[in-house]
């Protein structure tokens, strides 16, 4: 029994064996005497061998193979002669054929229907047929033991005793132990003298129907047969036809029955075939019952009463009940422990990933929204935290300056880092100073945080009364600004003026058919989701509230200084009393042959993008050329893989980010992009655009041709002069200005790309935003200098991190401050001349850079921690 | 369990049922690979996968519990809890189809997420490390699929 409680299957080699080996063999002998005896009776004596064979012993059987059915097993005389020559070591031990393996039990189903059937025809009347039979049986389990290994020859095969052991001893309440098989040999297939408890239910949950199947057939059609085998009439009388018409007209009965329940009532396989089987006994007993008692009487010489059928019935009822029950819950055991021990699982060694940087232990920041969180961790900004919990977030920049992603801080503002010059100028623009911050430049550093990505208005604080002003353009009699241009210059300029003057007319002129959108992004709308609406980055709203008249899709087409107006395209004038040039810059197309031909594009505006993706689509376009090198033809690269496009870089100088990076941080970038599935080739330009209709191929100075159906330009910008040359103003590179953004018109100012400012960096949307400010505080008469924005160039690409600012140079003094080993995935090198950094390159995995944004951002004197840079000590960044 | 495996039949119970992913990294290379996956921190009751959702990652499950669930949303079921340290998800990792269960926190926790894109980062920076990592998901897949196969033709 102990077993069982660890093993509710045990096996018989996990089985004990309560009795000795020589018990059973005195047992198998004095049975075999027992039908030596019975057989001499029913020769010489058919009358009392036939009463004691037919009426006695044989239906005992079924209650025996009920309770325990392992003891017939050991004692049954078929058994002994099949295992004889195993025992002695005569067997041919040849493997049963799987084909046999799977039929024998429909053979020996079959074989027990007929040889039952043929006992009203012949043995429970002709001495000689039944002798036949017993003998006959005898004979073949010795044959299928010479020839056959283990016991597959009879006894879990072909036995025609077997099927009935199986299904009344399904569930046996007494198991003994298998006493024939020294080792088992694996002979049979789901063996009921291995796993007598769990051979019934593997067999009739056995994947092959078929061979479940035949179980199935055998316990449906049981009690059929057994009641119509007691109600025969004599065949002998009747006939053959109308005695086996009975018999399968039975049988073909119950097996409809046992199917029709089947379809009405929810239970398994085995509970069924548990029913139907104890069915079958029951009815049985109900038919022999007194025949076993009256014989038994008879013998001993009394009478037996009557009503003894009943109490022999019921008790027969309890057992088969007992049975269900015991069998019912092994099922439920059967069910759990089939399954191969338990689920695969894969491990991974905690401690080691925790170790590694995955800790769980801090505070959490949280979207509102969506309840996911990502730790609080002061090395990281939020933006890459949202990123990092698969969250998605707009962003240009990566600085703090254009304004793609504000969040709003529910809870833990307190928590946050404080905001630089940078992020607050943007949030002002923005209307959201003190209420939202900019996700890419702040990072949750004292506690827990709580974030709504979406900015809901209504949600946020009261903005700060605006402070009693006087309204300069009332003041100045500056009445009318127009503004040609709606990017980022022209935008804050529009903001600017109107922060100054409430009174005064804004009319901006934009070419593009766009809100005012986040221009650095628009390389995402080639691929994911984005939609230009997500690129906008003033709420729609804001122009109304600001009284900003917008003039979209339209040209300013001239300037007249005279008249002091500017012509649309559309024919109308807009007056000014001073006006803003913020036309930006267009991308520079190289003047090569074939440059005119459907699919060479730039990367500037959203039209640009919209246009390659219609391409890429509408010619089914499998591979791309981007002609530079620099951020943007990187950027632009990657934008054009991520829609599966073979790109390849071509790039003028002999290194990558040339003006931006040392040779070793573009050789890890250069292998960065590699991996990914771009092409580079340096020091080369393109000599020719090949293609009928459209382009087909790229042709390069260096001789070799690439196949492309795309060509996009990212080899430089020029700004959009002509309307300022025109109009007969100073044009340099740009329309030049003075300190105070004016140009050679008192009256016209110009900001951002289209400007040149002498002596300062051009081409970045930090510039643009800064000289707004200047310029719309010059208008009014006011002089404030122009800060130039951090020039940290930083590449927006995911997976690595690039990051270059000024110059590199340390001939005019300054220390210089590298990563002493040199490796293939990580650079960083740093010039430091007075205490502040002159010139940095960070080349490396994501988090590579993180510190050196901020240091920059911060123009922090880094004096105090020099020398823990010249030990490598880079962390040392975030503390100044 | 096996009700019938045989002693001597020579048929070896073919199923190994516990791996464990990448046993031989190191701490730092783990720091390494950090760097270009994402780690995400997980309250009771957040979903980490939703069944029907198309998302390329698998997870290491670095604290915590989670149960999976199955079924619609009104008759949902839990069929199993699956305890830190596991492994999950890689299926849709390869084949990038909708998943077809829900991963609900039971507890607050932590995980990592590999999704195809941290993993093409990944080779890009540490070739030998991702390739250790694909050859120990095939091992992970081989297993799963021979489990399977050994309950569908045990
Ligand atoms: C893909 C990409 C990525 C970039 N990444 C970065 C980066 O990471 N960091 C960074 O600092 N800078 C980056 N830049 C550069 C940055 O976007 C520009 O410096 C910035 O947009 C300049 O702003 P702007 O307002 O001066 O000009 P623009 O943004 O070019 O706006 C000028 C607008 O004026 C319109 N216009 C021109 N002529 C007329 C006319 N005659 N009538 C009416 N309208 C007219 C144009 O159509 C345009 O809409 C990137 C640029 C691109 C294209
Ligand atoms: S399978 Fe094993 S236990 Fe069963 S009869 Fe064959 S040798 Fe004996
Ligand atoms: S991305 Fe944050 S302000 Fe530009």
């Amino acid at each position: 029994m102990s077993e069982f409680v660890e093993k509710p299957f045990p096996s018989y080699l996990e089985m004990p064996s309560r009795l000795p080996a020589w018990f059973w063999w005195a047992f198998r002998i004095a049975t075999i005497g027992v039908m030596l005896v019975v057989a001499w009776l029913i020769a010489t004596k058919p009358e009392i061998g036939f009463a004691v064979f037919w009426k006695v012993l044989i239906p005992s059987l079924p209650l025996l193979f009920a309770l325990a059915p392992g003891i017939w097993r050991q004692i049954c005389p078929m058994a002994l002669a099949n295992q004889l020559p195993r025992t002695f070591g005569f067997s041919q031990d040849w493997t049963l054929p799987v084909r046999f393996k799977n039929l024998a039990y429909f053979v020996s189903v079959l074989a027990f229907f007929f040889l039952v059937s043929l006992r009203h025809v012949y043995f429970n009347k002709e001495p000689a047929a039944l002798l036949i039979l017993i003998f006959g049986a005898l004979g073949l389990a010795l044959l299928g033991g010479l020839l056959f290994k283990g016991r597959s020859g009879w006894c879990g095969t072909f036995c025609p005793l077997a099927p009935i052991q199986k299904a009344y001893g399904h569930a046996p309440l007494f198991t003994v132990r298998n006493g024939y098989c020294p080792t088992c040999v694996g002979c049979q297939k789901n063996c009921y003298d291995f796993n007598p408890r769990a051979a019934f239910m593997s067999d009739l949950t056995d994947n092959d129907l078929w061979y479940a199947g035949h179980k199935k057939f055998f316990v449906a059609g049981l009690p059929g047969f057994a009641i119509a085998f007691f109600t025969a009439d004599d065949p002998n009388q009747t006939g053959l036809a109308p005695y086996y018409l009975h018999l399968t007209g039975w049988i073909i009965t119950t097996l409809g029955l046992y199917m029709a329940a089947r379809i009405f009532i929810r239970v398994s396989d085995y509970a069924a075939a548990a029913v139907s089987a104890m069915a079958a006994l029951v009815i049985f007993y109900w038919f022999t019952a007194d025949g076993i008692v009256s014989t038994v009487a008879q013998m001993l010489g009394m009478t037996s009463p009557s009503w003894i059928k009943y109490p022999i019935v019921a008790t027969i009822a309890l057992v088969a009940v007992r049975v269900l029950v015991n069998g019912i819950r092994a099922e439920k055991d059967f069910l759990t422990f089939k399954a191969p021990s338990g689920e695969p699982r894969v491990r991974v060694q905690v401690d080691a990933v925790r170790a590694g940087g995955a800790d769980a232990t801090g505070d959490l920041v949280t979207d509102r929204a969506s309840g996911r969180s990502f730790a609080a961790d002061p090395g990281r900004t939020l933006l890459d935290g949202i990123e990092s919990a698969g969250l998605t977030q707009d962003f240009g920049c990566r600085m703090g300056m254009c304004g793609a992603d504000p969040i709003a801080i529910v809870e833990g503002m307190e928590n946050l880092s404080p905001p630089n010059d940078d992020e607050l100028a943007t949030l002002r623009r923005l209307g959201l100073e003190g209420r939202a911050r900019m996700a890419c430049v702040c990072n949750a550093a004292a506690g827990p945080v709580t974030i709504d990505l979406e900015i809901d208005p209504n949600e946020l604080p009261e903005p700060p009364p605006p402070a009693d002003q006087v309204d300069l353009g009332e003041e100045t009699g500056i009445q009318r600004v127009v503004i040609i241009g709606n990017g980022t210059s022209g935008m804050a300029a529009a903001d600017e003026i109107r922060r100054m003057s409430t009174s005064c007319k804004i009319d901006v002129v934009a070419r593009e058919n766009h809100l005012f959108y986040n221009r650095m992004a628009v390389g995402r709308l080639l691929y994911g989701r984005t939609g230009l609406e997500d690129l906008y980055l003033m709420a729609p709203d804001w122009y109304e509230k600001h009284d900003i008249t917008m003039w979209l899709n339209t040209q300013a087409t001239a300037i007249d200084r005279e008249a002091c107006q500017v012509t649309l395209g559309t024919g109308e004038t807009l007056p000014y009393d001073r006006l803003v040039l913020a036309m930006g810059s267009s991308a520079f197309v190289p003047p090569a042959e074939g440059a005119d031909l459907p699919g060479c594009f730039v990367l500037r505006e959203a039209a640009d993008v919209q246009a390659i993706r219609a391409h890429r689509q509408e010619h089914g376009v499998e591979r791309a050329v981007v002609l530079g090198g620099g951020v943007l033809g990187i950027e632009a690269a990657d934008a054009l893989r991520r829609v599966n496009l073979k790109t390849t870089i071509v790039h003028r100088s002999d290194s990558l980010m040339n003006r931006e990076l040392d040779e070793r941080g573009a050789a890890i970038l250069r292998h960065f992009l590699e991996e990914l599935g771009v092409d580079v080739v340096t020091g080369a330009s393109v000599a020719a655009i090949k293609g009928n209709s459209r382009v087909e191929a790229i042709e390069l100075t260096n001789g070799e041709t690439l196949p492309a159906g795309i060509f996009v330009s990212c080899a430089g910008v020029s700004a959009n002069t002509d309307l300022a040359g025109a109009a007969g103003l100073t044009v340099g590179r740009g329309v030049v200005v003075d300190a105070q953004m004016k140009t050679s018109d008192d009256k016209i100012f110009a900001v951002g790309d289209v400007a040149e400012l002498p002596g300062e960096v051009r081409g970045l949307w930090g510039v643009g935003t800064s000289q707004a400010a200047v310029a719309a505080a010059a208008m009014f008469g006011k002089e404030i200098a122009y800060k130039a924005p951090s020039t940290l160039v930083s590449l927006k690409m995911d997976g690595i991190d690039v990051k270059g600012f000024g110059s590199l140079e340390t001939e005019k003094g300054g220390e210089e401050i590298m990563d002493a080993v040199e490796s293939d995935t990580l650079h960083r090198r740093i010039v430091i001349d007075n205490g502040q950094i002159k010139g940095a390159v960070f080349v490396g995995p994501p988090g590579s850079g993180k510190h050196i944004t901020q240091a920059v951002q911060k123009q922090a004197d880094v004096t105090g921690i020099v020398d823990r840079l010249r030990k490598g000590d880079w962390d040392a960044l975030s503390e100044v | 369990m096996a009700f019938f495996d045989y002693p001597g039949s020579g048929v070896p119970n073919p199923v190994e049922t516990e791996i464990t992913f990448l046993a031989d990294l190191s701490e730092a290379e783990w720091a390494r690979i950090l760097k270009v996956v994402e780690t995400r921190q997980f309250r009771a009751g957040e979903n980490l996968i939703q069944s029907g959702d198309q998302d390329d990652a698998f997870y290491l499950l670095t604290s915590g519990e989670v149960d999976v669930l199955i079924g619609s949303e009104e008759d949902e079921r839990i069929i199993t809890t699956i305890a830190e340290g596991s492994v999950f998800g890689e299926i849709a990792f390869f084949d990038q189809e909708a998943r077809t269960a829900t991963i609900r926190a039971r507890s607050r926790g932590s995980a990592v997420r590999i999704t195809r894109e941290n993993f093409e980062t990944l080779a890009a920076w540490e070739p030998g490390i991702a390739r250790r990592m694909l050859v120990e998901l095939g091992r992970i897949l081989a297993m799963r699929l021979r489990w399977t196969l050994s309950i569908a033709f045990n």
